[in-house]
């Protein structure tokens, strides 16, 4: 296991460098410092934020926006997928869910400039863009347990053993899935509605700044800050899969 | 007598010669394509849009957004910019000098406005204020007028809510969530024409160019805010430069002639703006035509709020030198 940990660093490393290189190159072929920017100059950008606290308090108020947008989301959904499964409500549910998913999130993020204030905004549009997301993957889970669920009718089981003993062990598996891949949606979704909407601190305010500056080379650096904590995100959260997996004495998921 | 006629009539011939030989120099520049943001600073070319030439040159006219214009400069695609000065100076330094800066434009289009009538912008202090334009002229031109006036930005001073744009903040005062804002034209006229049908009086109470002249001091009023960037390669035809001063002079009487057919014009050639341009409107628009290059030290003291220096760790921050201004 260890030396697949390693061979899988490698490649990453192996991956990283590559994208450098090929990088460094186009920016010289382009040889325009404002529509390619050199990986020298974005590291140094990079270097730059790195040196400023309003670095850190930026990417806390981000990364704190899209975890309680997923933590939301995460909720709403487990709790609609229980209710819909154990009252049968399934049709007028999904008939919400279908429009949530197909509302342009542009249009969501516009509507809710002039109600809520901008610190909340992201928080609010990706719940709204996860939700839709989340539920259908603990929905179709849950559904795919039908017979369990049949089973608990037959032999009278009760409301709260069924969702502890039998929905709990069947959204295990989406829990962990949806958590790998829709927190760096979150995160994605955030720093879209902070660039529009502007709050105080965040990583999208920090990208608007540098688009008005014409600062090419300093979005790229707040780009690549995004990614790297999209990366490490969706990293944490298979650690603590395999964490919870050891401790479990469990198949690795 | 016969020697003098000779004489006089070699001389008349030589005259005629010359006059027709200067008549005939033509510009070489057959055609060219300029790039304009919408608002105030394509009003800067209304004439040149219009007659879709500059002198004996075609003009094709793309009113766009400022990041398209900056865009197409700095991949030099446009032959003529109308830009923001600071990103005029960026584009300078990141293409090597590709563009001069021809002459600035627009003096500046930015005003307080609120719902309280307030006659000093220290009354300003404890109210918060929405304001467009974050990293860019609004937020540097309102910050230095408040430093200038001894007034904090923060929850201790003036409160500064950023947006977007004029259209985030205006549907804020509709709502009534808003009381204070900096605005640019058209865009105040436009909240003060559709705050009245709402019932909602708003004034326009700071000219925020005249507090940037008081603040640093100097006797033109306003700041370069917009300018006219033009390819080197184009500045050293003569005829072509001449055709262009020509046009640029003419401006000013075009817009104020043809004041109520200016959106239509506009709106050909890409504007999505809805504006109904008056005399009023457009005197508050500043749109005038200076030579860059009798402004260069107005200029070098408004790029230096935006953090251009000399010899900067960042190429594209250095502050331009005077080969930057076209002579």
């Amino acid at each position: 296991m260890k030396k697949s940990l390693t061979q899988n660093l490698i490649f990453v490393v192996a991956m990283v460098v590559s994208l450098f290189v090929i990088w460094l190159i186009a920016s010289l072929l382009v040889n325009n410092t404002f529509l390619l920017p050199t990986p020298t100059m974005v590291l140094a950008e990079l270097g730059t934020l790195l040196g400023k606290g309003s670095f850190y308090s930026s990417v806390f108020a981000t990364l704190w926006r899209a975890v309680v947008a997923f933590a939301i989301s995460l909720v709403v959904a487990f709790v609609l997928a229980v209710v819909i499964n154990l009252f049968n409500v399934r049709k007028p549910v999904s008939v919400v869910v279908t429009l949530m998913r197909a509302m342009p999130t542009i249009s969501i993020i516009f509507l809710c400039l002039v109600v809520f204030h901008s610190n909340t905004i992201s928080i609010i549009v990706a719940s709204l863009v996860a939700f839709p997301v989340i539920y259908e993957a603990f929905d179709s889970a849950i559904n795919n347990g039908q017979q369990l669920n049949q089973m608990c009718d037959v032999f009278e089981v009760g409301k709260m053993a069924r969702i502890r003993y039998v929905f709990l062990p069947l959204l295990s598996k989406p829990i962990y899935q949806q958590s790998r891949a829709t927190l760096p949606l979150c995160i994605k979704i955030a720093v879209a509605g902070e660039a529009l909407a502007l709050p105080m601190e965040g990583i999208g305010r920090d990208m608007f700044i540098a688009k008005n500056a014409y600062d090419m080379a300093m979005l790229f650096a707040w780009t690549i800050v995004a990614l790297v904590i999209c990366y490490l995100l969706e990293a944490s959260v298979w650690g603590i899969g395999k964490i919870i997996s050891k401790v479990k004495g469990g198949n690795e998921q | 007598m016969k020697k003098i006629f000779a004489l006089a009539l070699v001389a008349v011939l030589a005259c005629i010669a010359m006059v027709a030989l200067v008549g005939c120099q033509k510009t070489e520049v057959e055609s060219v394509t300029i790039y304009a943001p919408d608002g105030a600073p394509s009003l800067a070319i209304a004439k040149i849009v219009s007659d879709g030439k500059i002198g004996d040159t075609t003009a094709t006219t793309v009113i766009t957004t400022g990041e398209d214009v900056v865009a197409k400069a700095m991949s030099k695609q446009a032959d003529i910019a109308v830009l923001p000065t600071n990103a005029a100076a960026k584009v300078y330094n990141v293409t090597g000098g590709e563009y001069l800066m021809f002459s600035v434009n627009v003096f500046g289009v930015l005003y307080v406005v609120g719902t309280e009538q307030l006659t000093d912008i220290a009354q300003l202090n404890g109210k918060t204020i929405q304001s467009i334009g974050l990293g860019n002229t609004p937020e540097y031109v309102f910050k230095r007028v408040l430093s200038h006036k001894g007034i904090t930005v923060g929850q201790d001073g003036v409160d500064i809510v950023y947006q977007t744009d004029a259209t985030a903040i205006i549907p804020q005062f509709l709502a009534g969530k808003a009381n204070f804002a900096v605005l640019g034209e058209p865009a105040v006229t436009n909240l003060i024409q559709k705050a009245s049908t709402k019932g909602i009086t708003v004034h326009n109470l700071f000219d925020l160019q005249q507090l940037w002249s008081e603040a640093i001091g100097t006797d033109t009023v306003g700041y370069p805010q917009a300018c006219i960037i033009v390819k080197k390669d184009l500045l050293a035809d003569k005829p072509f430069v001449s055709a262009l001063d020509k046009a640029l002079s003419a401006n000013s009487t075009f817009l104020t002639e043809n004041a109520s057919t200016l959106t239509a014009l506009m709106t050909e050639h890409g504007s999505t703006l809805t504006v109904n341009y008056t005399a009023d409107l457009l005197a508050r628009c500043n749109v005038n035509y200076i030579r860059a290059n009798t402004l260069k030290q107005d200029i070098e003291t408004y790029l230096k709020e935006f953090g251009f220096v000399e010899n900067s760790s960042k190429p594209a921050n250095n502050l331009p030198d005077g080969a930057f201004y076209f002579e």
